[in-house]
């Protein structure tokens, strides 16, 4: 560690060597004054750049008398390992293309090879950036979903009051009585049945007993003319209690767990569940539904792993609320993609089906498409 | 046998410059400082200096090609255009040239060039923060308050800085010529 007063005399004694040059500094420490000579020398130190400025001005002189070649100035200059100033192109094609034609001086060997690697690595990278986008775009994970309407059978949809033909849903029953089903108010509606609904009771007896249901979908607002016992709210038979000439159980003409005319666990003269004219479909006056908000379905990961691609069509009721009821694979993919579509469809909304302006429950097919890109 | 490297390998260097002024590159890197310092000893000032250094070097390019190899080295016939370009300098400006009295004055004087050579060559390998303030306190004439805010450090640093740089100046320069 230098002693902070010899920093201070040999600072002191530099300003006295600027302020007077031939000045003797007496009275100094003796390391002081050695170091004071070697700053005495440094003060004709030349500027930091002017041995470069100089080389290169002698170089530039050096150059237009030299009797060699453009070819040769470079590998002198390489084997003096300087870098020199370019000499003046001889020709227009040096000027243009100095390192294809290799005329020119420079810092660095020239070869007209240097010239095709350049143009065949800036062709692989132009290459290579023009095929990633389609590299990246075709395996690019892509969920395409349409919605696909099936042409159902034109016919005319009527509501339960007015119906005069079989429609989407029904049901029927009865217990083989002699007298046609009586007239009544529904039991309670339900998408699922435990116990058929019987106006007389012939077990007395159960050993169970279940709330009777009849397989109506909720939001279906079917005709309630609140009679005081069960019944078939179209029968117009009022009286004696019966439960119909029908056969399975409930109450009704017909087949089934149901109510009414038709088969199945329904209301009315149609088949399956549901009411008399049950879900509308499309047509005949009943508008389309429209999907509104459609999230994509997500690949399984098995699927995605096996690249499997394909199509699930899915059954399902749009209800006046927009939203899907029922929900049934009609096609089916495997590989968890039947569930991935339903669970993606479960969330779409819907412009909702409308007959004569008013929004109806409408049985579509859904296409779910599964592709990777 | 190392003085007769030199000497083969310098020779063969002007040949080459003869042939190709290129090559005078490398005559021009070995004997920069011991020119310059030999022109800054009788001048005393650095932009004079320069002035007759670039003017020794043209000439001596210019006239490369007249240069006959007798033994002696090229710094030799590089201030002997020096000494020609300083009279003539001195000519212009109604002055005389001093010349040595006598061979030991002579030898006194070359030892100082010598020195100082070494002295301007030793500058460009010391550290960089020792190089910066060198520069900018003996070429820029900068004083320590001012280089200490262009560096941003404290005068204290500055004047440490500048004791150091020149101790290891002279250093180098008593193991150079122990």
């Amino acid at each position: 560690m230098f002693s902070p007063a010899l920093i201070q005399q040999l600072d002191f004694g530099i300003d006295v060597l600027f302020a007077e040059p031939d000045a003797a500094i007496s009275n100094v420490d003796a390391t002081v004054a050695e170091l004071l000579g070697v700053a005495a020398d440094l003060r004709t130190l030349p500027r930091p750049d002017f041995r470069s400025q100089l080389r290169v001005r002698l170089m530039e002189s050096a150059l237009a008398s030299s009797p060699l070649s453009g070819r040769e100035v470079m590998a002198s200059a390489v084997i003096a390992g300087r870098s020199f100033p370019q000499p003046p192109a001889n020709s227009a094609k040096e000027r243009i293309f100095p390192t294809l034609f290799a005329e020119d001086a420079s810092s660095y060997a020239l070869h007209r090879s240097n010239f095709a690697l350049s143009v065949l690595a800036h062709a692989v990278a132009l290459t290579l950036i023009i095929t990633s986008g389609f590299w990246v775009d075709q395996h690019h994970e892509r969920r395409v979903q349409t919605l696909t309407l099936i042409e159902p059978p034109v016919s005319d949809y009527l509501a339960l009051d007015n119906a005069t033909k079989s429609a989407g849903g029904g049901g029927g029953g009865g217990d083989h009585d002699k007298l046609q089903a009586s007239q009544g108010h529904l039991p309670k509606k339900s998408l699922e049945q435990f116990a058929p609904a019987e106006v007389v009771i012939r077990n007395d007896h159960a050993k169970l007993i279940a709330e009777a249901t009849v397989v109506v979908p909720l939001q279906v607002n079917s005709p309630d003319k609140r009679l005081p016992n069960l019944g078939n709210p179209r029968s117009a038979v009022a009286g004696p209690p019966s439960n119909g000439i029908g056969y399975g159980a409930s109450i009704g003409g017909g087949a089934g767990l149901g109510i009414g005319s038709g088969i199945g666990g329904g209301l009315g003269a149609g088949w399956g569940a549901g009411y008399g004219g049950g879900v509308y479909t499309v047509g005949g006056g009943v508008s389309a539904p429209r999907a509104i908000y459609k999230p994509d379905p997500e690949y399984s990961p098995e699927a995605r792993e096996a690249k499997y691609q394909g199509t699930v069509v899915l059954s399902l009721v749009v209800a006046p609320d927009g939203r899907a009821h029922e929900l049934r694979v009609v096609r089916s993919l495997g590989m968890g993609l039947d569930e991935k579509a339903i669970e993606a469809v479960k969330q779409w909304r819907f412009e909702p089906a409308r007959k004569e302006g008013k929004p109806v429950a409408v049985a579509i097919d859904v296409e779910v498409n599964f592709r990777l890109f | 046998m190392r003085a007769l490297e030199f000497e083969t390998d310098e020779r063969l260097l002007i040949e080459a410059a003869q042939r190709d002024p290129l090559r005078f590159a490398e005559l021009y890197e070995s004997n920069f400082e011991r020119v310059y310092a030999f022109v800054a000893y009788r001048v005393r000032d650095r932009e004079e200096a320069q002035d007759l250094t670039a003017e020794i070097f043209h000439q001596a390019l210019a006239s490369i090609q007249r240069f006959e190899w007798q033994g002696k080295p090229f710094a030799a016939w590089l201030l002997g255009i020096a000494a020609r370009v300083l009279a003539d300098r001195w000519e212009r400006l109604g002055k005389r040239l001093e010349v040595p009295g006598d061979e030991v004055e002579e030898a006194a004087i070359a030892a100082v060039v010598e020195q100082r050579a070494m002295l301007f060559q030793l500058v460009e390998a010391l550290p960089a923060d020792q190089r910066q303030v060198i520069i900018r306190r003996f070429v820029d004439q900068r004083s320590i308050r001012e280089i200490a805010q262009e560096l941003g450090r404290s005068e204290g640093a500055v004047k440490q800085l500048q004791f150091r740089a020149l101790q290891t100046l002279r250093s180098h320069m008593r193991g150079r010529y122990v």
